[in-house]
């Protein structure tokens, strides 16, 4: 009695031994596209705006300037979220006062104040968010 | 009024004698049912309030629940701290050897190839062959993170069991050029003869065309302000413009050749993976 339960629990043993498969098949595929190189992620959004002829004008020239001229230039701006994303979102904020804000912010991309601002970890860039301008 | 007073204190005494709070117990069985129908960005602060409770000995378990949400809202890092954890408080071998390569995988996620394969040559996978492949397979994963293709083809052909896969594999790996293409510098370079011509090399046709559009109408400016002023204008107009988006213009057809690479090699990775879950089906 003794032996043949030995013997059955070796054959048992051996036939899963000798038949399992290296992994289960989620497991393998959870490693799909680990080396596909990670998106960038969009700080914009190039849809235009119809809903009057300023924003028209504003958000068509913004998704000009970014997929035909912008995107042809290295990394220039010294901060993040860069001059254009951040001109087309404080006008949308704040309005005409936006655009002066823009200017502003032009004025400041030089990088000759580090002391002033926190650095973006992902970009390495200077974080100087939009904020609502107080009237 | 007096004794509607002492009637209301008495309810309360006795309801809030009734009423208990949800003991660790509880919590973990909530926990766990969340976990199981797939709700781990629920189930985590429950299972963090089950091993705040639990301190200072916090069940093993519990410790990897935990990194396995993190890993499912993919934050390896914060995962391999609590896989690490784990580790060192569980008492089965199996399921260290489980956590090994759960270690591994999360080093994997986070591109830290080096130790993964640290954590992978440091396990004694035993005479079980299901580890042995599961262990090639992800010594494979690291050294093609590492770039070392030979050496990933080797364990990968050594992880599948079934001879025509092995084939495969091989074949794959075969020729070794197309892991390197396109080559980013020489995109870079190819921008820097023709303006576009990197991201014609890569495949980006259309950034090809506006890079040399656009690089071509600063020098058609540059002529046209020499031709009514001065050479010495167009230095100053022209030039600072062309060299902008030229520059940039290389730049970016290095990167865009880096980009295509990458996916190239992705492919590639997908396929073995194909055989390779092909196996257990």
């Amino acid at each position: 009695m003794k032996w043949k339960t030995i013997i059955s629990i070796f054959i048992i043993s051996a036939a899963f031994t000798f038949n399992a498969p290296a992994q289960k098949a989620p497991d393998i595929n959870s490693f799909r596209n680990l080396f596909k190189p990670a998106p960038g992620r969009p700080e914009y959004s190039l849809k235009i705006d119809p809903k009057n002829e300023f924003r028209l004008i504003l958000t068509s020239g913004f998704a000009f300037y970014k997929v035909f001229i912008s995107s042809q230039d290295g990394v220039r701006c010294t901060f993040y979220p860069s001059c254009s994303v951040y001109a087309l979102n404080t006008i949308k904020m704040n309005g005409i006062a936006g655009i002066f804000d823009a200017i502003d912010r032009l004025t400041r991309c030089n990088g000759i104040s580090p002391e002033k601002y926190h650095i973006h970890e992902p970009t390495q860039r200077f974080y100087d968010p939009v904020t609502k301008i107080n009237r | 009024m007096k004794l509607k007073a002492f009637s209301l204190l008495i309810s309360l005494f006795v309801l809030s004698q009734l009423a208990t709070a949800q003991n660790v117990r509880e919590t973990r069985a909530f926990a766990d049912s969340l976990f199981t129908a797939g709700q781990t960005d629920a189930a985590l602060p429950v299972y963090e309030r089950a091993a705040y409770f639990m301190r200072p000995d916090i069940d093993a378990s519990v410790l990897e629940r935990i990194a396995d949400c993190f890993l499912a809202s993919d934050q390896p890092e914060k995962a391999l701290e609590y896989f690490d954890h784990s580790y060192f408080v569980q008492t089965s071998d199996s399921i260290k050897k489980e956590l090994i390569f759960k270690k591994a995988a999360c080093f994997l996620r986070s591109g830290n190839y080096k130790y993964a394969l640290m954590e992978l040559y440091s396990m004694d996978a035993g005479s079980s062959s299901t580890i042995e492949n599961k262990k090639n397979f992800y010594i494979g994963m690291s050294w093609f993170g590492l770039e070392d293709f030979p050496k990933s083809a080797e364990y990968f052909v050594k992880a599948s069991e079934i001879p025509a896969n092995k084939q495969k594999i091989k074949e794959i790996f075969a020729d070794q050029k197309k892991f390197y293409r396109p080559n980013p510098k020489a995109a870079s370079w190819f921008s820097i003869i023709i303006p576009g011509a990197g991201q014609f090399y890569s495949g980006e046709v259309l950034s090809g065309i506006n890079s040399l559009l656009l690089t071509g109408s600063f020098v058609a400016l540059g002529f046209y302000v020499i031709s009514i002023t001065s050479p010495i204008d167009a230095l100053f107009t022209a030039l600072p413009w062309f060299q902008r988006y030229y520059q940039g213009g290389f730049q970016r057809a290095a990167e865009m050749a880096k980009n295509k690479r990458a996916e190239n090699r992705n492919k590639i990775f997908n396929q073995v993976i194909d055989i390779i879950a092909g196996e257990t089906n």
